[in-house]
């Protein structure tokens, strides 16, 4: 950013010389993004202090990240926290009368009904004595292993809006969920497959489809991959062209990888084409890895049966 | 003018032109510099007073800068050096509604009265409480006043602490944390004469003189000239969004003279193809979007008229004052115009949350609407003014001189524009369009007349004929009727899910999820009446229709609905609730097995009406969205179903008969088929009964009708509608605290931004001003060549375009979070030069080409990088990767493929599916549509393309005033195994085979030229023929296709 490289005076200047290294990764600002500095830093960091990833140059993070992966699940249209963990006394006591005091009462589509109380009683669980229904007894054992928290709101009545609250902080379209400021904030630790991953429900996608799990104003790479769950294809473009044999289509990418390295050494300083070079190994390697982490072929009868792969209510979600 | 003249001689002078350029730039300018333009002489004195003049404008404290002048002053002046102080240094936190401690500082009497702490200033006591804080470095909290600030301070508590102008301003001036109104971009245009560097030969003209002294500066020199076939490669994709062909580059080896060049230029600035890069920028930069978003998505088949509209705007260099004006107020403008209607899209082409509009609760209605608001506001402010204005919704802008006033001021001006279709045509087009369809309206009634008259008399003696009499006269004669008879299936259409026919009735039960689906409509249907004889099983049932004709493209319909929005009550439901109302009715209590009537109008004057056993069941209304035409063919009419996809759309009842009447039956006909009882003789029967000349003249009159009626349509095909949104006159507009519409405040006129000093913010208008007048107005004052910002901003982004970066590396947000220009003064040369030139944009792209900087070759430098690795200062021309259009676009060149029809709709690279909400699916198709430039793509939010995508191309609905520029695996995977890429590399192969007929090395050459602009070099081509002999001349395109030095202009 500019706005950093102005000294006090306010009088524009060009950036201090930087360490060669650092420079590397900075200089092209995000142009390198998921493939050079993701990739060496993630590759740094396994070899220096194994399982912690470091705040990414230029990522904005202040403090070295803790986390190494997140999985958010999101069920559009899910059982109600009213049901599972959401214990609420007061709607206990106003089962059956109408929602008074609380302004306008006038749902999505109108005059709602009355209040109702949770179909499934409730119980305090584990040590931590959280709240979980009976509707999730096997989940209510691990209560002491969860975190639960109450204080959401959604600032929309209306699916979409409310949505895309959940997934980018904000009811307008455009801006970058979290998964995105994950791939951001973090980059990966795997660079054989995506920083960030979608599985959508293979019935549907949630309304508003991609614009829930898109990067916004941050770079387009952070955007999420979203996998075809009902596909044998994964992603777009991942096969090679049924009308080409893998040895022909290893003597192109030999023959592009010529070129491209040619015109790389003719630019040394811009390291933008050795990146270029760089993602033609990746994408190849995803090529093999992203079927091979998608497929349980390999995986013993007694795990399919665990994840119960087999159960065709199950498609797409094991 | 020291921008190029249109002969395309001026640019290549030289020092000569350089010196010339300075004399034409000084002796053109007004500034109210004086000293700064006389002479070089006197510019040199004035240095020290220029760079005070910057630091101010870049948001260092004032007050240093005045308190190191303070001690040779014989008194402290308050408006000139203590105001400055308490605004940068106190005012921040010390100030509005609610400050820091209670405590106040913007005049004497809130000072006296002080916060929680007490009085911070006492009369005639310099140890004041104020003192006590800033002298113990308590305050301001972490950055401790500078000692001579604090003199400063001291002397004027010496000095009894007068006031001045008060109460203090907290947005006058610029502080570590905010802008104020001094900031850079807010104030005046400046002309700063030229450098010395304008004498250097290197320099042709300002651009390159400002560019050279910034390099000097900094120990840096510019790279030699580019070769001549990377610069017309460079200039090709630049300008048009094309490599250049193998003999355009040929021709400009053999001659790369400055003429060439001049030639070239405006060559390119004149092809239509010019236009069509362009404008993709300035679509980028207003989100424009090809479907709403949200929800459900839906694509916006009308909108493509605005992306013409900018592209014809940058072919025709159409002034950008104009340009902005059309865009905020067009359709207002006298003459109104077709293009300036359209114009007003830029308002509206970005998201719309139609289900939000549609719901039934009103606050979140509200929310709905002012979420659409910001929108609006965002994409005004960030596109012409370069500022976040919608950042102060909530609560006075954070980093900007923006309050929260200015925001509802802003939005008063736009509060009558709402989303929606309307027609482009032009007032005087309109008003005869209006006289035909009149006199049209008229005829067709009149025919009506005589039809109805012979089937009444026909019908009357069909009863007389008939052996059951009947106890009421036959009701009107509907388009179509649909009865049932036990043990058939029943006439025009088929039973789905559990229905059956019991007793003569259609029987429908919710859990069998039945319902009866009408064959297609034989006739397109606008003015309509449905009618039904409906029984219902359960008065607490809701969502299932009585009837609804229902279009199979998108599934929008119209139908009688139960109990959907409010318990026992009946509505005119529609796609998305566009045409609902929720109805001041009595709620439903006919006992079970109790047939009624319903029968729902919708008129040509767009009224709804809704009857209950032939009486109105409340008054009609007419709902913001116009009426729906069902095509032709194209609809069905669904009985105990609302629409396809509803989960609770079934009805649980009976239906005795039902009809659709291709016209709005009046009260008196509707409750003639009430009285009916259902009973009428279908039109055979009537026809029947009369004689043969009846017959004949009741013929005639339907042929009349049909022929009026094609008429109709074909003029309403003429009356074209496009995304543009509708007006509406607002209520007067309030503040609304902390963004909350459950929190009005006062009431807001309509007006500018305070922030800009030099043009007047207040229009001149009351709060409850004309919609119209309001955007015109609020045009003007964006359009004032006195108002600094949209021509830095435009100025700026051409530039941007141009190298990859603006002079501000963030074009859209010219306040304190964005980007200090590089070359301010390069900056606010072009913009005063754009402005006097008449705001023309292509005179601007000419002087940068023609530029030694623009020329540049893109040459790598260590040592040069080592200090400027951002290529800010411009001592290389930076390489760039194509953008995604380019990239598809630039294939399509090179392959012979590129369909290069202009304009109209766009194409649709996908299929959809409609489940409520529209879903696209990407599809790759070999047809010479789908080869259009890719700006002709249909735009749409959801469907995302793998090539574009993988290449940065953006959401339409986000603002984009960047495009982003990564390299990423799966952009690797889409070009090595996309289809299209596939098949372009064939096409390019079958090409360049073809033009060397058939000699492989030939083409190999051939193939080069196309897509590098260059030959093989002898390696290249041994290489690319032994890859060609193995695997086909298509293996080494599709290489050259997947080559960074295709994918990069240097």
């Amino acid at each position: 950013m500019s706005n950093e490289s102005l000294p006090a005076s306010g009088q524009p200047v060009a950036p201090a010389p930087l360490v060669p290294r650092r420079h590397f990764l900075s200089s092209s600002s995000g142009s390198l993004a998921s493939i050079a500095l993701s990739w060496l830093l993630a590759r740094e960091s396994s070899a220096t202090t194994p399982g912690q990833v470091p705040a990414g140059a230029g990522s904005g993070l202040h403090f070295p990240a803790k986390a190494k992966r997140v999985v958010q699940i999101f069920c559009s249209g899910g059982v109600s926290h009213l049901e599972t963990f959401d214990q609420k006394p007061e709607l206990e006591r106003l089962d059956g009368k109408s929602l008074e005091g609380m302004g306008e009462n006038l749902g999505f589509f109108g005059q709602p009904g009355m209040l109702m109380k949770s179909v499934y009683p409730f119980a305090r669980h584990g040590e931590s004595g959280s709240w979980v229904s009976s509707l999730l007894p096997h989940l209510a054992s691990c209560a002491d292993d969860l975190c639960f928290i109450h204080s959401m709101v959604a600032k929309s009545n209306n699916h979409t809006p409310a949505t895309f609250q959940m997934n980018s902080g904000f009811t307008l379209n455009g801006f970058p969920c979290m998964g995105a400021w994950l791939s951001y904030g973090l980059g990966t630790i795997n660079e054989d497959l995506p920083a960030f991953v979608v599985l959508p429900d293979p019935r549907g996608q949630p309304a508003g489809g991609s614009i829930n799990w898109t990067s916004g104003f941050l770079p387009a790479n952070h955007q999420g991959v979203a996998f075809r769950t009902d596909s044998v294809d994964p992603i777009a473009d991942l096969r090679t062209p049924a009308s080409l044999s893998p040895a022909d289509r290893v003597a192109d990418l030999r023959l592009l990888e010529t070129m491209n390295s040619d015109f790389a050494r003719l630019h040394p300083g811009d390291t933008d084409f050795a990146a270029r070079l760089r993602s033609y190994e990746l994408a190849a390697r995803m090529q093999v890895s992203i079927p091979e982490a998608t497929s349980f072929d390999d995986e013993p009868a007694a795990v399919r049966e665990l994840y119960g792969i087999d159960d065709p209510t199950n498609k797409g979600f094991s | 003018m020291w921008l190029p003249t249109a002969d395309g001689t001026t640019g290549a002078g030289g020092s000569v032109l350089a010196g010339d350029a300075r004399t034409e730039f000084c002796s053109a300018s007004v500034d109210p510099f004086v000293g700064l333009r006389t002479s070089r002489g006197s510019a040199m004195s004035h240095r020290p007073f220029i760079l005070i003049l910057i630091a101010i404008g870049v948001a260092i404290a004032p007050a240093p800068g005045a308190a190191a002048e303070a001690p040779q002053l014989p008194a402290v002046d308050f408006d000139r050096q203590i105001a400055p102080l308490l605004v940068s240094r106190c005012l921040e936190c010390h100030s509005g509604l609610d400050p820091d401690g209670g405590l106040s500082l913007i005049d004497a009497a809130a000072a006296a009265k002080g916060g929680e702490s007490g009085p911070a200033l006492e009369p005639g006591k310099t140890e004041s409480l104020l003192w006590q804080r800033v002298e113990a470095d308590e305050m301001p909290p972490e950055h401790p006043l500078p000692p001579a600030e604090k003199a400063l301070l001291r002397a004027w508590l010496e000095a009894g602490s007068p006031w001045g102008h008060t109460p203090l301003d907290p947005l006058a001036f610029s502080t570590e944390k905010r802008a104020g109104r001094d900031w850079w971009s807010l104030q005046p245009l400046r002309e700063t004469p030229l450098p010395d560097t304008a004498l250097d030969p290197w320099a042709r003209g300002p651009i390159d003189a400002w560019v050279l002294d910034r390099l000097g500066a900094s120990g840096l020199a510019p790279s030699r000239p580019a070769d001549p076939n990377i610069l017309i490669r460079r200039l090709f994709i630049d300008l048009i969004g094309l490599p250049p062909s193998p003999e355009q580059v040929d021709a400009f080896m053999a001659d790369p003279s400055d003429v060439a060049w001049a030639g070239l230029v405006d060559e390119l600035l004149a092809s239509p193809h010019y236009g069509e890069r362009w404008g993709r920028h300035w679509l980028d930069i207003v989100r424009y979007s090809e479907s709403e978003g949200f929800e459900y998505d839906h694509p916006r088949d009308r909108a493509w008229h605005y992306r013409d509209y900018v592209i014809r705007s940058f072919n025709s260099d159409k002034p950008y004052d104009r340009f902005m004006q059309e865009q905020l107020a067009g359709d207002v403008l006298e003459p109104v115009t077709s293009d300036g209607i359209i114009a007003t899209s830029m308002l509206v082409c970005g998201a719309w949350d139609r289900a939000g509009n549609a719901q039934a609760n009103a606050t979140q209605r509200a929310n709905t609407r002012e979420e659409e608001m910001e929108d609006m506001i965002s994409v005004v402010g960030q596109t012409f003014l370069g500022l976040t204005l919608n950042c102060a919704r909530c609560h006075r802008h954070k980093f900007d001189p923006v309050p929260q006033e200015d925001y509802f001021r802003i939005k008063a001006v736009f509060d009558g524009v709402k989303h929606g279709e309307r027609p482009i045509t032009s007032p005087a087009e309109i008003a005869v369009r209006e006289r035909e369809t009149a006199a049209r309206t008229e005829a067709i009634a009149t025919e009506r007349t005589t039809i109805a008259d012979l089937e009444r008399e026909g019908a009357r003696r069909a009863a007389q004929r008939s052996q059951d009499r009947v106890a009421a006269p036959p009701g009107p004669a509907p388009l179509i009727r649909w009865t049932f008879r036990d043990g058939a299936q029943p006439a025009g259409g088929k039973l789905h899910g559990g229905a059956e026919i019991v007793a003569g009735r259609l029987r429908l039960l919710k859990e069998t999820q039945s319902f009866f689906e009408s064959d297609p409509i034989p006739e397109s249907i606008r003015e309509k009446t449905l009618e039904a004889w409906v029984v219902l099983s359960d008065l607490d049932q809701g969502g299932g229709a009585a009837i609804s004709i229902e279009s199979g493209a998108d599934r929008d319909f119209d139908a009688i609905v139960f109990g959907e929005r409010q318990p026992r009550k009946w509505i005119a439901g529609s796609g998305g609730f566009v045409r609902t109302h929720d109805l001041e009715a009595p709620p439903e209590t006919s006992p079970a097995g109790q047939p009624v009537h319903m029968a729902a109008v919708y008129r040509a004057d767009n009224s709804i009406t809704l009857y209950r056993n032939g009486e109105r069941y409340a008054p009609p209304y007419v709902p913001a969205a116009g009426l729906r035409t069902f095509a032709k063919g194209g609809a069905t009419v669904l009985l105990g179903l609302r629409h396809h996809g509803a989960g609770n759309g079934f009805l649980d009842g009976e239906i005795l008969q039902a009809a659709l009447h291709a016209r709005a039956l009046d009260d008196a006909e509707v409750s003639a088929t009430f009285r009916a009882g259902g009973f009428a003789f279908s039109k055979g029967e009537i026809l029947a009964c009369l004689d043969d000349a009846e017959r004949a003249s009741h013929a005639g009159a339907t042929a009349r009708i049909d022929g009026l009626k094609k008429e109709a349509e074909a003029s309403a095909a003429a009356a074209e509608l496009s995304y543009v949104g509708v007006r509406v006159e607002p209520p007067p507009t309030a503040l609304l605290h902390r963004g909350s519409v459950t929190s009005p405040g006062a009431i807001m006129t309509p007006a500018g931004l305070s922030a800009i000093t030099a043009v007047n913010a207040d229009l001149g208008l009351t709060p409850e001003a004309p919609e119209a007048e309001r955007r015109k107005r609020f045009a003007a004052w964006i359009a004032d060549p006195a108002n600094p910002l949209p021509a830095r901003v435009i100025a700026n982004r051409i530039w941007q375009y141009h190298f990859g970066r603006g002079l501000a590396a963030t074009p859209s947000d010219f306040g304190l979070n964005g980007g200090r220009p590089s070359h301010p003064e390069l900056l606010d040369a072009l913009a005063g030069e754009l402005v006097r030139g008449g705001w023309r944009l292509k005179p601007l792209h000419r002087a940068i080409l023609l530029s030694s900087t623009y020329r540049q070759a893109s040459t790598h430098d260590a040592k040069a990088a080592a200090i400027d690795a951002d290529t800010v200062l411009l001592w290389r021309y930076p390489p760039r990767r194509l953008e995604a259009e380019v990239v598809r676009d630039a294939m399509l060149a090179v392959s012979g493929e590129l369909n290069p029809t202009v304009g109209g709709p766009s194409f649709r690279p996908f299929t959809t599916t409609s489940f409520n909400a529209t879903f696209y699916h990407p599809v790759d198709r070999d047809d010479p549509e789908y080869n259009r430039r890719t700006v002709y793509r249909m735009n749409v939010n959801s469907g995302k393309e793998p090539l574009l995508d993988a290449f940065d191309c953006p959401s339409p609905s986000v603002k984009t005033p960047t495009r982003g520029e990564t390299i990423t695996p799966l952009q690797a995977l889409a070009l090595m195994n996309n289809s299209f890429v596939q098949r372009q590399a064939d096409r390019l192969a079958g090409r360049a085979l073809e033009a060397a007929g058939g000699e492989l090395t030939v083409a190999i050459d051939r193939a080069y030229e196309l897509a590098l602009g260059r030959r093989a070099t002898d390696e290249e081509r041994q290489r690319a023929v032994t890859a060609a002999q193995a695997r086909g001349l298509g293996s080494v395109c599709w290489a050259l296709l997947n080559s960074s030095e295709f994918l990069y202009v240097q």
